[in-house]
């Protein structure tokens, strides 16, 4: 093998500074954008429901307040009404983040695999990272709530059998 | 510049055929991946939960209806108690949970082997193992979206029969 002058070939360096995606890879990222892009869309219709539902839970509670014929029951079950409102509202507004995440990752990922564009996919890398974090820090605050209302429950139980 | 003999380097042709993930990219997609096998794990525990509860459920109705009297009492005179309605129901909601599970499974079994892979390829720069990990995604978000559509036209169907079934009635009366 002669020795050559040739300019200096675009070698990766060993081992790789940056993640190469080939072609079939490139693929799957699509098809998972496809489809995240329209759960996102479904998502989306899911928080519209659940403010309708909100809007309706509010505008009806008053309403059931002012035909409760104890004395009482105006203030408490307007008051109860927009209490429940809250979870409510929560919901929404964690499951609106959810759906966003995914569909950004979803058109960006479609966008930037089509063109090979390395700021778009990173962007929708940076929105799948968001969403994965999303619901597990969603999972991990319920499952510590329940631990801990167990262990609450447990305890009120455990101390009425303590007194003598 | 003489002709040589060397062997292929690996040189991109231009277009880039293939896609480059610089630093940032590789760290948001290890993130992901790192949340992703924690997620499939818990997904996991759910997946045995379901099936714990597929196969509990029925006796575990059967128990309520022999512990609680009132249960063993006729819904309509002579007709069926309502303990024996919750053991019929008892078998659906087996299946239902039965097959919760297996989709769970799935689900669950796509989003950790994602998650495990993308960590190692992005680790080692490894486009093979991020090729296999981004098959696991694709089939991850695919295999929520069928289900999605499964029970949204299930839905939709019977919400069309129960109109249909409702207007035959009504003009049947009729007549």
């Amino acid at each position: 093998m002669d020795s050559t002058e040739t300019t200096e070939p675009i070698v990766p360096d060993y081992p790789l500074p940056h993640l190469l995606i080939g072609q079939e890879a490139k693929n799957y990222l699509y098809t998972a954008g496809k489809w995240a892009r329209f759960l996102g869309i479904l998502g989306f219709i899911g928080t519209a429901i659940i403010a309708l539902l909100c809007v309706f839970a509010g505008a009806v509670s008053p309403i059931m307040g002012a035909f409760s014929s104890s004395s009482t029951g105006l203030p408490v079950s307007a008051g109860a009404g927009a209490l429940s409102m809250v979870p409510l509202l929560l919901i929404m507004i964690l499951y609106f983040f959810v759906s966003y995440f995914l569909y950004q990752f979803g058109t960006n990922i479609k966008n930037g695999v089509a063109v090979n564009d390395m700021q778009l996919v990173t962007k929708a890398f940076r929105n799948l990272k968001s969403h994965f974090k999303l619901i597990g820090i969603i999972l991990i605050i319920i499952i510590v709530s329940y631990i801990v209302a167990f262990i609450i429950g447990g305890l009120i139980f455990g101390s009425t059998f303590m007194h003598h | 510049m003489d002709t040589t003999e060397t062997t292929d380097p690996i040189v991109p042709d231009y277009p880039l055929p293939s896609l480059v993930i610089g630093e940032e990219g590789k760290y948001y997609l290890h993130t992901a991946g790192r949340w992703a096998t924690f997620l499939g794990i818990f997904g996991f525990v759910i997946t045995g939960l379901t099936l714990l509860e597929a196969i509990f459920i029925g006796s575990l109705f059967s128990l309520m209806g022999r512990l609680n009297p009132a249960m063993n009492m006729p819904t309509t005179p002579g007709g069926p108690a309502a303990s024996s309605i919750m053991s019929a129901f008892s078998g659906v909601i087996s299946f239902v949970c039965v097959l919760a599970a297996v989709f769970y499974f799935f689900l669950s079994y796509y989003l950790y082997k994602f998650g495990t892979g993308i960590k190692k390829s992005t680790t080692f720069n490894d486009s093979v193992t991020a090729n296999k990990s981004l098959e696991y995604l694709k089939s991850h978000f695919k295999l929520i979206g069928i289900t999605t559509i499964v029970i949204i036209s299930f839905y939709l169907l019977i919400f069309i029969g129960a109109i249909l079934v409702g207007v035959f009635a009504a003009s049947a009366l009729h007549q």
